[in-house]
């Protein structure tokens, strides 16, 4: 595959990434059932072929490319894509792993098969960005040379609360130390509306900004030792769990992780339907230019050409007279438009066929679906081969995975998700819909074949929370700032705590508290305080 | 296939390619340079792929010029350096099918097409050396353009532009540092227009109409030279002139959309949920606000330019 003159390149002049192109998760369910998450298209090119771009362009020679979900499709994705031209810049080997659980995992067997030489950059197969790697590398090389022990870069954008790319589910607060940019503290926030803050994260260090105002990029320059400590501390599951282990044997190991805010470029991960929307209008809207959609990137012939209010159209688009395209359009090669259709926030794939007088409003049709007239469709998803009968109503939040038939004159309620064909989990509770005869299944329609999908039974409270947290079309308000308030308390954050029963818990809550304001009337020292916290437990 | 050729083609693709995603991703700074990466492949090609007649040469060209154009479409220096080496390669064959006539034979025979072939290469060469050169050749007409004591406005940043003023410099037997230059905001063009003697400023393209396809505010400061009756100077090389027309149909193909984080910041937050941002590279500039053009062959009229296109590229070229 790779050819052969590169191998006598300097091994160590090549700049080597690992590229997770799996997801570990189930945010895109039902539509990863059939299609790995890395290959579904995002303003119809797949969003793999964007993280490939961006790695070669920003000089990755070498690209390793781990797939455990449907790894088949993968591998032969990136056979036929030009990677594996002779002439392409960069060599793009998958790794396949079926059994791998997380990206811990991931590292493991990377490891385990000594691929990395020397600094690398670990991203997800599903991150768009246009930054400018060089820099960062180089920068992380310097730290290297002086610090041996610093581990990681990652990269950060500017993004303030409210910002539409932000992500709900990755919010993060981190303390840096403002002239080295090392991270001495670092916090996923989740559902928590209240915050602890060890005070020693301003005591320790001078110059700290405490930040929220960071969009995790989930981009990282990894020095080589990095696979070596997953190996070596095989409970890490993620990113996350690297860092903060990391953070908290900082001062046994010294080992250090530093964070690069990047300011006129642009990154992004598509971690769950609301990034996928967010993104994908970042992208229309050109902020990661020069992956947008008129440039071409993966050598189509049929390539797309951009026109005013940003409504990108192929060439061989038909558009029946009376067809109203807003903003902020894409329509793919093959597709046909009737009269008096009004599209706009949309991104409308290849050979789609739309009746007249159809309303689209920020939604997705992915290739070859078939919308009959006098439909309306606010803020969707619909994957290929949808089948949409005349008169349906696809209310927002709504996912149509792979063939689902919908129809006709049927209005499909709010942040459903279907799939054409019913989920046998296993667990035998089958949803009631499964049961009827697939054709006539009333809900949809006298022509419709769908099921509801449901998330698997056995998740647990947490994950069903993050689903709803999912359910992209429904604008979740963020919480008001003022509610977020940190407690600078004098410990360490302890995991037992959400363990403890909430009586127990509050008592613990009030009781440290008054030792707290205990402490500050009676001027105790830290340590002893500490003692006595602990003693509370 | 042996060896050395199928490596020779793989090298060929290659530097293709590079050149291609480097059009893409715009990592090559200013048409001068792209358009002497596009001759240098071009001759590239012509040495290295075979061909046999001047019709498969063309056809070559052709498709691999294609090829490079549609990677970065708002990049004319690309079209025309191939249009160029095209009428180059017709007027070669016309004329080595002249200087062989007496044989009777109008088939392309192999020993012409040789020779041809050697020729073309020397052209080539030449063509380079025509380029090298433009920046100089303009210079040298700055003497003409600009008398001591002027104010002089220009826009962004050309190449050409600062080689003019330099030379006006080295007439004027003046340090670079004595050159008094003020920067002016854009809001203020039409402020300090009554003040300018003459605009200079450069451009990425010249239409067939003669108009402009300038940077972003070009058209500002031109309508405001013609308000206050300033000439308006464009400097422009050869290979700058393209056969293209502004058509209301393409206007979009005409320009090319960067990323909106010049205008406004990514971290401005909710605002940018609601609004569209867009920030075009170029400007139109319509003919008639320009006074005149200083090319590497002499200064010229924009009226004059369909015959400055008919000379460099020949009319089959124009649609390639």
């Amino acid at each position: 595959m790779a050819p052969k003159k590169r191998e006598d390149l300097k091994q160590e002049d090549v700049l080597q990434a690992v590229v997770i192109a799996d997801s570990f998760n189930v945010r895109f369910c039902p539509i990863t059932e059939k299609k790995p998450r890395v290959l579904l298209p995002v303003a119809n090119i797949p969003m793999l072929d964007y993280t490939l771009e961006f790695l070669s362009s920003s000089g990755v020679q070498e690209i390793f490319v781990f797939c455990s979900h449907l790894s088949d499709q993968i591998r032969t994705h990136i056979r036929n894509s030009k990677w594996n031209e002779s002439s392409s810049s960069c060599v793009v080997t998958p790794v396949l792993s079926e059994g791998c659980r997380s990206m811990g995992d991931a590292l493991r067997e990377i490891d385990a098969k000594s691929l990395i030489r020397s600094d690398f950059v670990l991203i997800y197969g599903d991150t768009l960005a246009n930054i400018k790697l060089q820099n960062i590398v180089e920068e992380h090389k310097k730290r290297r040379e002086k610090d041996k022990n610093s581990l990681m870069t990652m990269v950060f954008k500017k993004a303030p609360p409210g910002h539409h790319t932000r992500c709900k589910e990755e919010e993060v607060v981190m303390a840096v130390e403002n002239t080295t940019n090392r991270v001495v503290h670092y916090r996923k926030i989740g559902n928590q509306k209240r915050l602890e803050f060890p005070v020693e994260v301003l005591l320790d260090h001078q110059d700290v900004d405490i930040r929220y105002d960071l969009l995790d990029c989930q981009i990282s320059i990894c020095s080589p030792q990095v696979p070596q400590i997953f190996t070596d501390d095989f409970d890490y599951q993620t990113r996350d769990d690297f860092v903060k282990g990391i953070l908290i044997n900082e001062e046994i190991m010294g080992n250090t992780i530093y964070v690069n805010v990047v300011k006129n470029e642009y990154a992004a991960r598509i971690s769950n339907l609301q990034m996928y929307d967010a993104i994908s209008k970042d992208i229309i809207s050109r902020w990661v230019f020069p992956l947008t959609p008129d440039s071409n990137i993966n050598n189509r012939e049929n390539s797309l050409s951009c026109g005013r209010h940003n409504v990108y159209l192929s060439k061989d688009v038909t558009l029946a007279r009376g067809c109203i395209l807003e903003e902020n359009v894409i329509v793919g090669g093959g597709s046909s438009i009737g009269s008096n259709t009004v599209i706009s926030q949309s991104v409308i794939g290849n050979n789609c066929k739309i009746g007249e007088n159809v309303k689209i409003m920020g939604s997705y049709i992915w290739n070859d679906a078939v919308i009959e007239d006098n439909t309306v469709i606010t803020k969707a998803i619909l994957c290929d081969s949808v089948h949409l009968y005349k008169g349906t109503t696809v209310q927002p939040g709504s996912v149509l995975s792979w063939n689902v038939k919908v129809g006709p004159d049927i209005t499909l309620p709010e942040c459903v998700k279907l799939t054409s064909e019913p989920i046998d989990d296993g667990f035998g509770d089958d949803l009631p819909e499964a049961d009827q005869v697939t054709e006539t299944s009333p809900d949809f329609g006298s022509r419709g074949k769908a099921y509801i999908f449901k998330a698997a039974s056995d998740s647990d409270d947490e994950e069903e929370l993050e689903l709803v947290h999912d359910m992209w079309g429904l604008n979740i308000q963020s919480e008001d700032e003022d509610d977020i308030s940190s407690i600078a308390s004098n410990e360490t954050d302890d995991l037992s705590d959400g363990s403890l029963p909430p009586d127990d818990y509050r008592m613990f809550y009030s009781e440290v508290i008054d030792t707290l304001r205990r402490a500050r009337e009676e001027n105790i020292s830290t340590d002893n305080m500490i003692l006595e916290v602990n003693s509370l437990k | 296939m042996p060896p050395g050729e199928s490596d020779k083609k793989e090298d060929l693709d290659e530097r293709i390619e590079t050149f291609k995603s480097e059009l893409k991703q715009g990592s090559i700074e200013g048409s001068y340079n792209v358009a002497l990466k596009t001759v240098s492949l071009l001759v590239r090609i012509i040495s290295q792929t075979k061909w046999t007649t001047a019709k498969e040469l063309m056809d070559i060209v052709r498709s691999e010029g294609k090829k490079m154009m549609a990677s970065q479409p708002s990049e004319t220096a690309v079209g025309n350096m191939v249009r160029r080496v095209l009428k180059i390669i017709r007027e070669e064959y016309a004329s080595a099918l002249k200087g062989s006539s007496e044989e009777g034979d109008p088939q392309e025979s192999l020993a012409k097409l040789l020779l041809a072939e050697g020729e073309m290469d020397d052209y080539s060469g030449t063509v380079l050396n025509l380029k090298c050169h433009f920046a100089e050749n303009i210079a040298g007409q700055a003497l003409e353009h600009i008398h001591s004591n002027e104010v002089i406005m220009t826009a962004g940043k050309s190449r050409t532009v600062e080689e003019f003023l330099k030379g006006q410099e080295l007439a004027m037997s003046l340090a670079k540092a004595d050159i008094e230059t003020t920067v002016i905001n854009d809001s203020a063009v039409f402020a300090i227009m009554s003040r300018v003697n003459k605009v200079i400023i450069g451009t990425h393209t010249v239409m067939a109409n003669g108009g402009l396809k300038a940077i972003n505010g070009s058209h500002a400061i031109a309508l405001a030279a013609k308000h206050h009756s300033v000439p308006l100077v464009v400097c422009a090389a050869m290979f700058k002139l393209s056969p293209q027309y502004l058509c209301s149909y393409d206007q979009d193909a005409f320009n090319k959309f960067l990323s909106p984080h010049d205008v406004m910041d990514f971290s401005e937050g909710e605002i940018l949920s609601k609004i569209q941002v867009h920030n075009p590279v170029f400007d139109y500039v319509p003919p008639e606000l320009v006074t005149l053009y200083v090319s590497n062959i002499g200064g010229n009229a924009p009226s004059y330019v369909y015959r400055l296109l008919s000379e460099l590229y020949h009319p089959d070229d124009h649609d390639l």
